[in-house]
């Protein structure tokens, strides 16, 4: 561990504390500064602003009841993040079924031999790299990922953007590691399907 | 040989390097040779690229938390005794329970 990576340890282990010790600007302060970012995790999982917020306010009090238990074994903000994530997960399990397109309108489709129904396969523009440098990409491949229903978006947001293994999305989301791999496979290849009409190299006159 | 359902379906696991080596060269082999799978391989490598970088610059507006949604989570906590604050809080409600019978009979 580096000097400063020692020196932030050492403060959030003052800061943990002082939470256990029922300090209220500790939590304040705790508030203040992991909030923001646990927010936007909220949006990205509920698409719902209302929503979003009531699991944060859920994930911080529920975070507040167990801080006694929280024993620094991870790093107190990789904590939050996970009670704050169940929490936004046990709402979309709890949320009523909202009309959601399918996503096999998505998925490559093939014919009885294997071959690829659509042929030939267009090339897109250039690499991700190219396409970040366009302003408007990030914002495309986000609303994308909203379109995405939500048993499959949750998969790709936990793996691929909030980087949990495949064990702990498993858990995370009460299902096998199996049903999280296919799930996640037919997540990005439907994203891929949704981004395709924006991103294919268009043929030249 | 591999059909393209078959390559297109190990493209997660390519990209996670979860195949045997044998199964990998196998893949590519197909992947590579295939003028419809090859851009769909190139295409699926760039979709999760674009995603791992859709919410990496977010406009930090959106990473602030609203002062209004502060005073509800400090609202919340303050609703929490001191003593429920723990681990304890079920054995402390138990005892509640079992005292109140004990309770009615003293005060009789």
């Amino acid at each position: 561990m580096t000097a400063e990576g020692r020196k932030e340890r050492g403060s959030e282990q003052e800061l943990v504390l002082l939470l256990q010790s029922g300090d209220e600007l500790a939590f304040e302060r705790l508030v203040r500064e992991q909030g923001g970012r646990l927010l936007a995790v909220a949006r990205r999982f509920l698409r719902d602003e209302e929503e979003a917020r009531d699991a944060v306010q859920e994930g911080f009090l529920s975070a507040y009841r167990a801080l006694d238990r929280f024993d620094q074994g991870s790093r107190l903000s990789t904590w939050l993040h996970r009670i704050v994530i169940n929490a936004c997960l046990m709402r979309l399990r709890s949320r009523r079924r909202r009309p959601e397109e399918p996503i096999e309108d998505f998925l490559p489709r093939f014919q009885d031999d294997g071959h690829q129904v659509r042929h030939p396969t267009p090339e897109w523009e250039g690499s991700a790299e190219t396409l970040l440098a366009q302003s408007q990409t990030r914002a495309i491949v986000r609303e994308a990922i909203d379109r995405l229903p939500d048993s499959y978006r949750g998969v790709l947001l936990l793996r691929d953007i909030e980087e949990l293994s495949t064990e702990e999305a498993a858990r995370s989301l009460g299902v096998t590691e199996n049903a999280v791999k296919i799930r996640l496979h037919r997540a990005r290849q439907a994203l891929r399907g949704l981004l395709e009409p924006h991103f294919r190299r268009t043929a030249s006159c | 040989m591999l059909t393209c359902r078959e390559a297109i379906d190990r493209l997660s696991e390519l990209e996670s390097r979860d195949l045997t080596p044998a199964e990998r060269r196998e893949t590519k082999r197909h992947l590579v040779g295939c003028e419809d799978c090859l851009p769909y391989w190139r295409s699926y490598r760039t979709t999760v690229a674009l995603e791992r970088a859709a919410y990496s610059k977010e406009d930090p507006a959106d990473l602030e938390i609203p002062e209004a949604l502060v005073r509800e989570v400090l609202a919340s906590a303050r609703t929490v005794p001191a003593f429920l604050a723990s681990t304890g809080y079920v054995v402390h409600i138990f005892w509640g329970i079992a005292a109140a019978p004990l309770l009615t009979f003293w005060l009789r």
